[in-house]
């Protein structure tokens, strides 16, 4: 099987020795996105939602990129630094998502990769 | 390729936009599965083995519905909010899964969607 890494101009390049997608077949693994703009830059310090919206945008230029969209994304995983945001982060996730939805989960961590990281989302989409 | 969100009765609907299961080809993503009764109520406070137990047959009613079984579980994470747990859990897995047994996760989180949650299971299946 090919396996593939996927980039996007829209998002800042990986850091370290990961992709941040991953196509093999009709298979796409988008790695876990941070609310970082195309600059590297965190967006939304302290703002849930800021930081949710520029999460799912950057999964979304990332499948975008492997040919797919939101609706080929069949598992979603969301870390939080805090179980209350996950209301806000619903909302903002609607605006992305149409039925049928994903599968999902939801945690709480310890700690993202930056202190002023409040949320991480991962997905895996089927082509 | 065809996306379907699998649903049964057997186990509470999903509180949010996601789906508890979602089939795409012969793959199978079941979500985080919590110790939910189909009524809704948690079941097993302060009770990881019991938790477990019900999160796994939660599972188990979701795998069914899409004609799947516990022997078509690929991969599982396990989130415990101790580590302390991770033994009763296994115990409670080894009545569900049978060899070969599925790759598996297990962390610990900080928080799960619910206090009183202290373990939440996912799986991946092949069909």
């Amino acid at each position: 099987m090919k396996k593939e890494t996927i980039v996007s101009d829209k998002i800042f390049a990986a850091q370290g020795p990961h992709s941040n997608a991953v196509r093999a077949g009709n298979l796409v693994f988008v790695a876990g996105q941070g609310a970082r703009n195309e600059k590297g830059e965190i967006i939304g310090q302290g703002d849930i939602t800021a930081q949710t919206e520029q999460v799912l945008k950057n999964v979304g230029a990332l499948l975008e990129a492997a040919g797919a969209s939101f609706d080929n994304v069949c598992m979603l995983k969301v870390y939080l630094t805090d179980m209350r945001h996950r209301e806000a982060v619903g909302k903002v996730r609607r605006q992305f998502f149409r039925e049928p939805f994903p599968a999902s989960t939801s945690v709480q961590v310890a700690s993202l990769a930056l202190p002023e990281q409040m949320i991480m989302m991962e997905a895996i989409a089927v082509l | 390729m065809n996306k379907e969100a699998i649903q049964t009765d057997k186990v509470f609907p999903p509180r949010g936009n996601y789906s508890h299961a979602v089939r795409a080809g012969n793959l199978l993503f079941i979500a985080g599965q919590v110790a939910r009764d189909q009524e809704g109520r948690t079941v097993g406070l302060a009770d990881a083995a019991a938790q477990a137990e019900q999160a796994l047959r939660n599972i188990g009613a979701l795998l069914e519905a899409a004609g799947a079984s516990f022997d078509d579980v690929v991969k599982l994470n396990v989130y415990l909010t101790d580590m302390r747990y991770r033994e009763a859990v296994g115990e409670v897995r080894r009545r569900f899964m049978r060899e070969p047994f599925p790759a598996s996760t297990s962390v610990q989180v900080v928080a799960l969607a619910d206090p009183e949650l202290l373990v939440e299971i996912e799986a991946v299946a092949t069909v």
